[in-house]
């Protein structure tokens, strides 16, 4: 995820010296990706178009006290996530959930035996409908879970990044992480229905 | 639900990452050789992750980001800092990276001050128009003793009773 981590420092040096060109450069290589971020949390390209600007701006407000022992585009995640939570929260969507608890119910849905609807040769086939599902799907979970979905799956960030990111303990990355991939795991099927085939030999083998 | 698949289950996101502790991975991958089920369930979170990736980032393929650029550097000139808030995010960022040094400084500018203060300023007369104060000796004839005269037409006497007695 961090390719690009060493040619960012130079660039963030040049731009906290007030060189344009530099922060130019900056915006370029991660205004999609905060764009896609923003989108997925949002789902509105207007919405997330103004949240990438808006991080962006807020970006070269903090370059001055931007020290680099944190890399750019965790602070630049960082903000776009706080952002995007914030534009959430306005619009109504408070919706929390307690990720350090588990939830029973998910857990047996998701030991039920695996579909094949998003996993072997016949995705494929169900690739097409999955894809609104998808959408929706996403917009079911709450902020917390689809921000770190989205930051996981889609942007690469490692545990350690979202960690920072996120601002939180990277085991509760792990839990928050499983947590999330449930409930959009339950969602899906809910979506699926009943014709999504069944796997062979789907009952767990004991060891 | 098998009881180990149960266990097994938080691990297997982690496992797909890469991101699982070394301690896990062993009795992990262990259970996944024996487990008809649970290769399907990685299968599942690793393919809905491949599914989610693809779709958000067909969504975004299809923007333009002409002339974004630009408008983010047109509102980073507008909304330059304040002067004041510069320098609030200045002095922070080097108290914060200089705290020893600056602690030292202002510790050493204080002694200073201080030692300054006693060399210089010295006491002043109350009233420009009072007298100074004066001290005189004076025999008693019994006694030793002093006349002490206060500014505001104040005078002090002292009488040594030593002499006296020692005599």
């Amino acid at each position: 995820m961090n390719e690009g981590a060493g040619d960012d420092r130079g660039l963030v040096r040049a731009a906290q010296k007030g060189d344009e060109h530099a922060f130019r450069e900056l915006v370029e290589r991660y205004q999609r990706r905060i764009y896609q971020l923003a989108l997925g949390m949002t789902k509105d390209p207007d919405d997330a178009m103004d949240i990438a600007q808006e991080t962006f701006v807020r970006v070269h407000k903090y370059l001055p006290s931007f020290k680099g022992d944190s890399s750019f585009f965790t602070l630049t995640y960082r903000i776009a996530t706080n952002l995007c939570l914030d534009a959430q929260r306005k619009k109504g969507r408070t919706e929390r959930v307690d990720v350090a608890e588990g939830d029973e119910a998910e857990i047996e849905a998701a030991m039920d035996p695996p579909s094949h609807a998003l996993a072997g040769p016949q995705r494929e086939a169900l690739n097409e409908e999955l894809k609104g599902k998808l959408d929706e799907a996403l917009a079911g979970l709450s902020e917390n879970h689809r921000a770190i979905l989205l930051l996981r799956e889609v942007e690469g960030l490692s545990y350690e990044e979202l960690a920072r990111v996120l601002d939180i303990r990277k085991g509760t990355v792990m839990s928050r992480l499983f947590h999330a991939r449930l409930k959009m795991q339950n969602k899906l099927r809910e979506y699926l229905g009943d014709d999504a085939p069944k796997a062979a030999g789907s009952d767990g083998d004991e060891e | 639900m098998k009881k180990r698949c149960a266990e097994v289950l938080p691990f297997l996101g982690a496992l797909g990452d890469g991101a699982i502790a070394e301690g896990d991975r062993t009795w992990v991958q262990a259970h996944l050789a024996s487990c008809a089920a649970c290769p399907d369930r990685l299968s599942l979170f690793v393919a809905q992750g491949a599914a989610l990736r693809e779709r958000v980032q067909a969504r975004s393929a299809a923007v333009s980001f002409d002339g974004f650029a630009d408008k983010v550097l047109a509102r980073t000139r507008a909304e330059k800092p304040h002067v004041l808030e510069g320098t609030g995010v200045w002095t922070r960022e080097m108290f914060g990276a200089h705290r020893g040094a600056f602690a030292g400084a202002a510790g050493f500018a204080l002694a200073a001050c201080m030692a300054l203060a006693v060399v210089f300023i010295q006491p002043q007369p109350a009233d420009d128009g009072a007298e100074a104060s004066q001290v005189e000796e004076v025999d008693f004839g019994t006694h030793d003793g002093a006349v002490l005269q206060l500014p505001h037409d104040t005078t002090v006497i002292w009488m040594s009773d030593d002499r006296g007695s020692s005599k």
